[in-house]
């Protein structure tokens, strides 16, 4: 209860201080547009046609993994889903608003994002 | 050409962070590439921007302190070598989702960190399985695992460490399966008693966390298995086998040093870490190397390291040298982990026939076992092939068959044609780039 009061206090006045954006700012995907306003901490994307509901923050694969679905089909036709975690496997390669072969664990999910994957 | 810098560091973990921050607060002009969405590396993942880690958000101060001096580029990975641009200035072809640039430095540091290591039983490219520090991080970048059944297995301080995290997270560990032999860490927590006791009280602190849950030392999981998502694991210990019916399995071997870049750009390694000297240098001019690249020891070596190599790249090595014993306390920590959490051979006959080792291109271990070598077996079978280039089933390669580590070659990544093509149409038409006194001799 402490720790959600302290972070929806804190979480806006952090992601709009510049000490912190100038770290966490350049991602690939981009800026939220949303730095620096109270924010409902949670965003929506769809996996597969299906809404996806994640924290502000969550990588892509974070989302899929919730949605229940796979990452990829591999070579002989066995479901996979993202791995490792640290962008090295490479078994969370999901398409993302078309753009083909993105590792997922690296991308942060943007609100209204379509992610296609293998479905389980 | 983004401008040149006069230090540019590759990896935004501790060890990178320290560096940028150290080297910036001596006066140079610092540029950070980073892989990840944020800064902090794995072990940091999440906790730089939200200031959880005191460690953490002490380095996030300092940085912040000489923000207008450091450039931290996010999503950004060094994928191949430009050479010597310009004398002693140097450059790398670095590539994001978006596109490529080139990055010039004087030094560099090489703060690349490490990964896991992953070593194949049956089952274990099922959904549901994951890395043990794979796990935490999707947990940790938004994945609910409240009320879900987890095993956590492999070796490593590691274990203690995401079970503890898992269990915080409202998930039911169903047991942790260790496979040092009880001795081995019995030992190794004595040790730690007279010389990191910091270490050992982070242990028991993570076991009280862990109050209740079956906890089996020198043991392994042999098999997962499931229809089309995990459904149990068979716990191995020699003696007994245990069944465990479970949702996910968190595994992991310790970790594999990334010396990829380091090794593209021709830093000597020394029992498969990058070979450095007192003060962090390679054996590559004006390249240092820190943190788990030079010794898999953990955020207070990489702390340590990174300090030493900004120093020493800022011209201060008196300053730097005052730290060396804070740095060989932290070696020795390295080299006892790497002892005690060494592999048992019985994880080397877990593989079937059918299992698959190579997870990019679906090589099953029994058109490996013919094979004499990593060279051999790639051009055999795809093995090492895939988009991972090698980076997972390369060191299980190592383990299983004895085989050489596999040499990196450029790009180190999969790139975009453009970020090749570009590289082309520059040597094409204006040559290899060179340096003032090769012009000179020619």
């Amino acid at each position: 209860m402490i720790y959600k009061i302290v972070r929806i206090v804190y979480f806006p006045v952090l992601r709009g201080s510049p000490a912190v954006s100038h770290l966490t700012g350049s991602a690939p995907s981009g800026d939220d547009g949303e730095r620096g306003r109270i924010v409902n901490p949670t965003l929506t994307i769809t996996v597969n046609g299906k809404p996806v509901q994640v924290p502000q923050g969550a990588t892509v694969a974070a989302a899929v993994l919730q949605a229940g679905a796979n990452s990829r089909t591999s070579v002989r036709g066995e479901p996979r889903q993202p791995f490792c975690g640290m962008g090295i496997c490479y078994e969370c390669r999901v398409t993302i608003d078309g753009l083909q072969h993105q590792r997922s664990c690296q991308i942060l999910c943007q609100a209204g994002m379509r992610v296609t994957s293998a479905e389980s | 050409m983004s401008p040149e810098f006069d230090l540019v560091v590759v990896g935004a973990g501790p060890g990178g962070l320290a560096t940028a921050a150290t080297a910036a607060e001596a006066g140079l002009k610092v540029c950070v590439l980073d892989d990840n969405p944020a800064p902090g590396g794995q072990i940091w993942r999440g906790s730089v921007s939200k200031g959880a880690n005191p460690l953490a958000a002490e380095w996030l101060r300092r940085m912040n302190r000489v923000r207008d001096k450091v450039e931290v580029r996010s999503g950004w990975r060094a994928v191949m070598d430009r050479g010597a641009i310009c004398g002693p200035v140097k450059a790398l072809r670095i590539e994001n989702n978006r596109r490529c640039d080139d990055i010039a430095f004087r030094s560099l540091v090489l703060a690349t960190g490490a990964r896991e290591m992953f070593l194949p039983f049956p089952g274990w490219t099922l959904p549901g399985v994951f890395g043990a520090g794979g796990l935490q991080a999707f947990v940790k970048s938004g994945l609910d695992v409240a009320g879900k059944r987890i095993v956590v297995a492999g070796t490593g301080p590691l274990l203690l460490a995401v079970a503890a995290n898992l269990r915080a997270a409202g998930a039911r560990i169903a047991a942790i399966a260790e496979q040092a032999p009880m001795q081995h860490m019995a030992q190794f927590s004595a040790r730690l008693l007279f010389t990191h006791p910091g270490k050992l009280l982070e242990g028991v602190g993570y076991g009280s966390k862990l109050f209740g849950v079956p906890y089996y030392p020198g043991s392994w999981v042999a098999s997962a298995s499931g229809n089309s998502h995990l459904q149990s694991v068979v716990v191995a210990s020699g003696i007994r086998t245990r069944v465990i019916e479970t949702e996910l399995l968190a595994v992991g071997f310790h970790l594999v040093p990334n010396t990829e870049l380091a090794q593209l750009l021709e830093c000597r390694l020394e029992t498969g870490y990058v070979g450095v000297d007192a003060l962090q240098r390679t054996s590559v001019e004006n390249i240092y190397a820190v943190g788990e690249i030079t010794g898999i020891g953990g955020v207070e070596k990489a702390l340590a390291e990174g300090r030493i190599a900004a120093l020493a790249a800022a011209g201060r090595t008196a300053e730097a040298r005052t730290l060396l014993s804070t740095r060989d306390r932290w070696m020795r920590f390295a080299r006892r982990l790497d002892a005690a959490f060494a592999l048992r051979e019985e994880l080397r006959v877990l593989p079937e026939n059918e299992t698959i080792v190579c997870r990019c291109e679906d090589v099953a271990h029994k058109d490996l076992a013919p094979c004499r070598s990593w060279r051999e077996a790639k051009l055999h079978t795809r093995c090492g092939m895939g988009p991972c280039q090698g980076r997972i089933c390369g060191p299980a390669t190592q383990f299983l068959f004895g085989w050489a580590a596999p040499a990196p070659r450029p790009p180190l990544f999969p790139v975009e044609v453009s970020t090749l093509a570009d590289t082309l149409l520059h040597e094409t038409v204006s040559g290899p780039a060179v340096s003032p006194s090769e012009h000179s001799a020619t």
